[in-house]
């Protein structure tokens, strides 16, 4: 999956209209003082890192390059962070909402447990195997936790979904058959503003009953 | 988010070396719950973060030859509340970690990042408000919205004590093993915390330069305890109260009592009139009012929070019967 958000492959998203006015400036301008002013360092491990360095994320299964600050969070590093040769990652999937750990929207699996990239920093992920909605599965090949959201019509606006999904998955990985009570302790971390709960919890009881949810 | 440098320590020693430096520029990262937001308010703008997860040894959970419990500063909130001999023998600290915060906070959240989270106080986390806890000349809660402070209310700064951990852990009588420039020392939760009266500028007896490294839990055999909490929301909520209470029984009456309550004044509030009430008397319905009527007679509500009188006697009271297993507990 190529990490980039629904509606997509209509020619145009929020995201570009977005990156384009505002929020690539102040990304490339970061990444740009960073290799010019202050070289990045050899080593995201050395005892004492400041400014700009290249960490090594696997996140996916796949190794990922991506240049990074101490302030740099997982999440932003995800989502807006580029790769040394200027690539961007837009692993978009996690999404930014409060930035507080306070709604979900940008859990992410952290060696399988349930996290909020926004705080964690991303220096912190080294060695660390940080799977992204993108990771759990695609259009062709839904995660089963994914496939019951779909069924049960569990989403309305669709922003919290990621996170929802990724805390789902974590949830039955750790736990494949909770019942109704551990399925809304394991999801109450994430919020729905559009209120979607009762369908997101039979999706997640589904997925449990299918047996296919870890 | 401002700039700060990382670093990464290989040993308390050299954590406590990296912290060292002028007033509160360098501060210790563990699960980073607390920290990291407070740093992209501007709260706290640190100019270097000394990462204790580098630290070797400090995410165990262990039970000592002398039936102690033994945690790594590092332990999760997730770990705690899983673990099988905490569960069994300690189980008010493992129901509390279980309720704290989120599946995702207590995956990252530590035992000595719970224990050390700044007060959580509108006031006191808006950057640009100067209150007292920040130097100001005045507590502005006092004064302002206070429906979620402290009813026991110390002067200075209300913001209320809301470590999941610090209430059982001091009922359990547990203390920190503090690591300085100067060695290692033990501190009883008792005497961990400090309101603004006490000390102006720190809200626990931890200089800078010291962190937590691991928290003794005394063995609790033959202790019957409980640990209830209100909150408005079932989840990713702070408790409007909490309350551990820990009875030595004998025979049906009671020898001795320990009754700590959270989330109601700047520090976990041990309450001696309720430990009194309860002393050489079976629990019954009536004594378990009776002490907690006891214990709220000290309250001092707020203009917004007298509610909370209310709610913290009966939070009490049932915990009272839970602990000693009796009725509507």
């Amino acid at each position: 999956m190529d990490g980039s958000e629904p509606g997509d492959g209509q020619g145009f998203s929020r995201r570009d209209f977005l990156r384009g006015a505002a929020t690539g400036a102040v990304v490339s301008s970061l990444v740009g003082q960073a290799s010019a002013a202050d070289p990045p360092a050899p080593s995201a491990s050395a005892p004492i890192v400041s400014g700009a360095v290249t960490a090594q994320l696997m996140v996916n299964g796949h190794r990922l390059q991506v240049v990074v600050e101490p302030r740099t969070t997982l999440l932003d590093a995800l989502r807006d962070g580029k790769a040394p040769d200027g690539k961007p990652i837009d692993l978009t999937g996690a999404k930014r909402v409060c930035d507080r750990g306070a709604c979900g929207s940008c859990t992410v699996l952290f060696d399988g447990k349930p996290v909020y990239a926004c705080s964690v920093l991303a220096l912190d992920a080294l060695g660390h195997a940080i799977t992204t909605v993108e990771g759990l599965g695609d259009v062709d090949r839904l995660h089963p936790v994914q496939e019951a959201f779909v069924q049960h019509d569990a989403l309305m606006c669709g922003f919290c979904t990621p996170g929802f999904v990724v805390a789902a998955a974590g949830l039955l990985k750790a736990n494949p058959h909770p019942s109704p009570e551990e399925i809304r302790r394991g999801l109450g971390g994430n919020l729905c503003r559009c209120g979607t709960y009762s369908r997101i919890l039979e999706a997640v009881a589904e997925a449990a009953r299918t047996g296919k949810g870890a | 988010m401002n700039a700060f440098e990382l670093a990464r320590p290989k040993s308390a020693a050299e954590a406590v070396q990296l912290l060292t430096g002028e007033g509160r520029q360098h501060m210790a990262l563990a699960g980073g719950q607390d920290i990291l937001a407070l740093m992209k308010d501007e709260v706290l703008q640190p100019v270097r973060l000394v990462n204790l997860k580098s630290l070797p040894g400090l995410n165990r959970i262990e039970v000592d030859r002398q039936g102690r419990l033994n945690l790594g500063a590092l332990v999760t909130l997730a770990q705690l509340e899983a673990a099988e001999p905490v569960r069994k023998a300690w189980s008010a600290l493992a129901e509390a970690a279980a309720e704290a915060g989120t599946p995702q906070i207590r995956n990252l959240g530590t035992v000595g990042g719970n224990l050390c989270q700044k007060p959580r106080c509108w006031y006191y986390r808006a950057a640009p408000l100067h209150c007292a806890r920040k130097g100001g000349d005045a507590c502005l809660a006092t004064t302002g919205d206070n429906r979620y402070h402290s009813i026991f209310a110390f002067g200075g700064c209300v913001a209320p004590s809301y470590s999941a951990l610090a209430t059982p852990l001091t009922a359990y009588q547990a203390a920190v093993e503090v690591q300085g420039p100067g060695g290692t020392r033990q501190v009883k939760l008792a005497d961990l915390y400090r309101s603004l009266e006490q000390d102006p500028t720190a809200d626990t007896v931890l200089k800078p330069n010291e962190i937590i490294t691991r928290v003794v839990v005394p063995p609790a055999r033959g202790l019957r305890v409980a640990h209830r909490e209100v909150r408005q929301m079932a989840s990713h909520d702070w408790p409007l109260a909490m309350a551990t209470v820990a009875l030595d029984t004998n025979g049906g009456t009671v020898r001795q009592a320990r009754v700590v309550l959270g989330a109601v004044a700047p520090i976990p509030w041990i309450s001696a009139p309720a430990a009194a009430a309860l002393k050489g008397k079976p629990v019954t319905g009536e004594t378990a009012r009776q002490a907690a009527e006891a214990a709220l007679k000290e309250a001092t509500p707020l203009s917004e929070n007298g509610y909370k009188v209310r709610l913290t006697a009966n939070l009490l009271r049932r915990t009272i019967l839970a602990a000693a297993g009796v009725g509507e507990g």
